[in-house]
């Protein structure tokens, strides 16, 4: 009996020395890592192309939160959470005039087999783009998008918030449900988004012919600073607010179903107005003078107020609320 | 305040788009006035999401397709009976088998003691042995996918990339784009619908809502290229919006729908009494054109998303 146990005891203490031999052996060996990180395959990974100053880039997925900068290097970087294939698609001359974000969450089907842009992937990004970049970002679903220090950005998703600042050139951003807002920014405008609110703050043109277009369903409009000499600010039951300086001859719309319209302008504005309030009313701190009744100050009768302040260039103020107050007062 | 709350299995169901067309005609209308429930949906959405992308890469595997495993199903059937028999007989066998072995075998308890412990030995080993294959796979497929981390992409001029080459990826029916002369409409330039046309697409309250209309109300002038372009625009996003678009922005498309069609009717009420007032006029041209500004939104963003 005594002889049994020692020989299961043995055999027992020979598995474990052999077990603890093992491990051992395997932790000698060195550690797989990146940049001084160890990184799952999966986690995270990076890209990086050569490409022109000027070079459209263009990145289509499904969802995910992605951030682009513009940087001083002659290089577009990509760094992608949660994918497993990222390539960057070069196009035209060395350095690439175009780069195309080709990125799927799956292992590849075949071995060089080449990445479709089908918009499939899931993935936030962080991507470094040169100052003169055209940029280009669609999300099929939701995802918030900043883009920054760039020549145009054109940002399409259907949910999330889309934050633009210091676009040099132009800017077309919409989005279904999610805010927008641009900041430090010249040229052409387009911002839309159904039932998010839209802010623009110190925007100015670059050309006489640049205009600023801002367009929500349910969402407020406010506005600063905004230079442009067409502006046209549409929302159909958020509130439009418009702060600083009237373009000289300008061409301003503001308009609202049920909302309401203020505009903060300085006193030496001058402008050709038309209000129209038909079921709300109009408030002025401008002692507008009217073609028909003489000097107006204060609510307007029957919700119209027609006529002109100060002198010289006039700019052309319209403004339509169907049931909300328009207030002009003075900064 | 709503005398009831959907509980969160329906929003689920919501959310999986598992519920019927009715149903979620339902479920939609009384999410867009419900503050608690569309609280709740958000939250049944956001879990959904933060499922999705946490099983994005399983996710994105290749399936069978649904033929493919009809044809499966079918063999398997086809096989099953003679599949029964062999099981039958091969079990039998087997019993007979470990019967005659466990017969053969009257050990006495020390060299039953041995040969458990020998077992045991074979069987740790065999463990020890997996495990370290398994260890060391692993760390060649992190080295393999670092490699690939680092390496620098080539910066020679590559052929541009082939659009949805996935054979066997199937993706809903493309979207036709809503085109300029739609998404930017002047009334004075549009040419004339016929009634049967305009009359599709308008209620007696509210010529631009979506419900289907039973009477012909008396169009304003400039109406009718409006509702033309709101007809056009509405078969693009409801034939593709349960599909692509996330419940919550399904709602909130439902509620800004509301929005622009409540200042349709009031504007054309107003329009209406007083036909000579320019201003009510253009307040209503206003409302359509949000509408279509909506809408265009909308059906911009299903094409995209049924790419």
């Amino acid at each position: 009996m005594k002889r049994n146990a020692l020989i299961i005891i043995t055999t027992l203490l020979a598995v474990l020395l052999c077990a603890t031999a093992a491990f051992a052996q395997k932790d000698k060996e060195p550690k797989v890592k990146l940049k001084d990180k160890e990184i799952e395959p999966s986690e995270q990974m990076e890209r990086s192309i050569p490409a022109s100053q000027n070079v459209a880039f263009t990145l289509c997925l499904t969802s995910g939160n992605v951030s682009v900068r513009g940087w001083d290097r002659a290089e577009v970087k990509v760094t992608a959470t949660n994918v497993r294939q990222l390539e960057l698609q070069g196009g035209g001359m060395n350095p690439s005039q175009r780069v195309e974000v080709l990125a799927s969450n799956g292992a590849s089907a075949s071995p060089g087999a080449p990445l479709g842009s089908d918009c499939r992937a899931v993935s936030d990004m962080e991507i470094s783009v040169p100052r003169g970049a055209t940029v280009e970002i669609r999300l099929r679903g939701s995802g918030d998008v900043e883009v920054s220090d760039v020549a145009e950005a054109r940002i399409k998703n259907m949910s999330g918030d889309i934050s633009l600042g210091n676009v040099a050139r132009a800017v077309e951003a919409a989005t279904i449900s999610g805010d927008v807002s641009l900041l430090n920014s010249a040229g052409r405008v387009r911002l839309s988004s159904v039932s998010g609110d839209v802010d623009a703050t110190n925007i100015r043109a670059l050309e006489p012919g640049d205009d600023f277009s801002a367009v929500s369903t349910s969402g407020d409009i406010s506005l600063e600073n905004v230079a442009q000499a067409r502006l046209d600010a549409n929302t159909t039951s958020g509130m439009i607010t418009m702060t600083g300086e009237l373009a000289r001859r300008g061409s301003y719309a503001f308009n609202t179903f049920s909302g309401d319209v203020v505009l903060n302008i300085p006193q030496s504005s001058a402008f050709r107005l038309n209000a129209v309030a038909p079921q709300g009313s109009i408030v002025t701190d401008f002692a507008v003078k009217s073609a028909s009744e003489g000097d107006s100050q204060g609510p307007a009768r029957e919700g119209r107020l027609v006529g002109t302040y100060g002198s010289g260039d006039w700019s052309n103020l319209n403004i339509h609320s169907f049931s909300g107050t328009v207030r002009l007062q003075k900064r | 305040m709503r005398e009831f709350c959907l509980t969160e299995e329906v929003i689920q169901q919501f959310v999986d788009g598992e519920l019927s067309d009715e149903k979620t005609e339902q479920v939609a209308s009384h999410l867009a006035g419900c503050n608690e429930c569309a609280e709740l949906l958000d939250r049944v959405e956001q879990e959904s999401a933060f499922l999705a992308e946490a099983f994005a890469p399983e996710m994105s595997l290749p399936v069978p397709t649904v033929a493919l495993r009809e044809r499966l199903d079918a063999a398997i059937a086809a096989m099953e009976p003679r599949r029964q028999v062999a099981t039958e007989s091969a079990g039998a066998r087997a019993r007979n088998w470990f019967s005659s072995l466990f017969a053969s075998f009257s050990l006495s308890p020390r060299t039953g003691a041995l040969g458990f412990a020998s077992l045991f030995v074979i069987l740790t080993f065999a463990a020890i042995f997996a495990v370290i294959q398994l260890r060391q796979n692993k760390e060649a497929q992190t080295a393999l996918a670092d490699n690939k981390v680092t390496q620098p992409k080539p910066a020679q001029p590559v052929a541009p990339t082939v659009k949805d080459n996935n054979p066997d990826e199937v993706t809903p029916a493309p979207v036709p784009a809503p085109s300029e002369e739609v998404a930017k409409y002047n009334p004075a330039t549009r040419r004339p619908a016929s009634k049967r046309q305009a009359a599709k697409a308008e209620s007696p309250e509210t010529p631009g809502a979506s419900e289907p209309k039973t009477t012909e109300p008396r169009l304003l002038p400039g109406e009718e290229g409006y509702l033309e372009a709101i007809a056009s625009l509405t078969t693009v996003v409801e034939a593709n919006k349960n599909e692509v678009l996330k419940p919550t922005v399904r709602v909130d498309y439902e509620r800004n729908l509301a929005v622009v069609d409540q200042a349709i009717a009031s504007t054309r009420q107003q329009a209406k009494r007083n036909p000579n007032d320019r201003d009510a006029m253009e307040f209503m041209y206003t409302a359509y054109q949000n509408k279509i500004d909506l809408l265009s939104a909308v059906a911009d963003q299903t094409r995209i998303a049924a790419r």
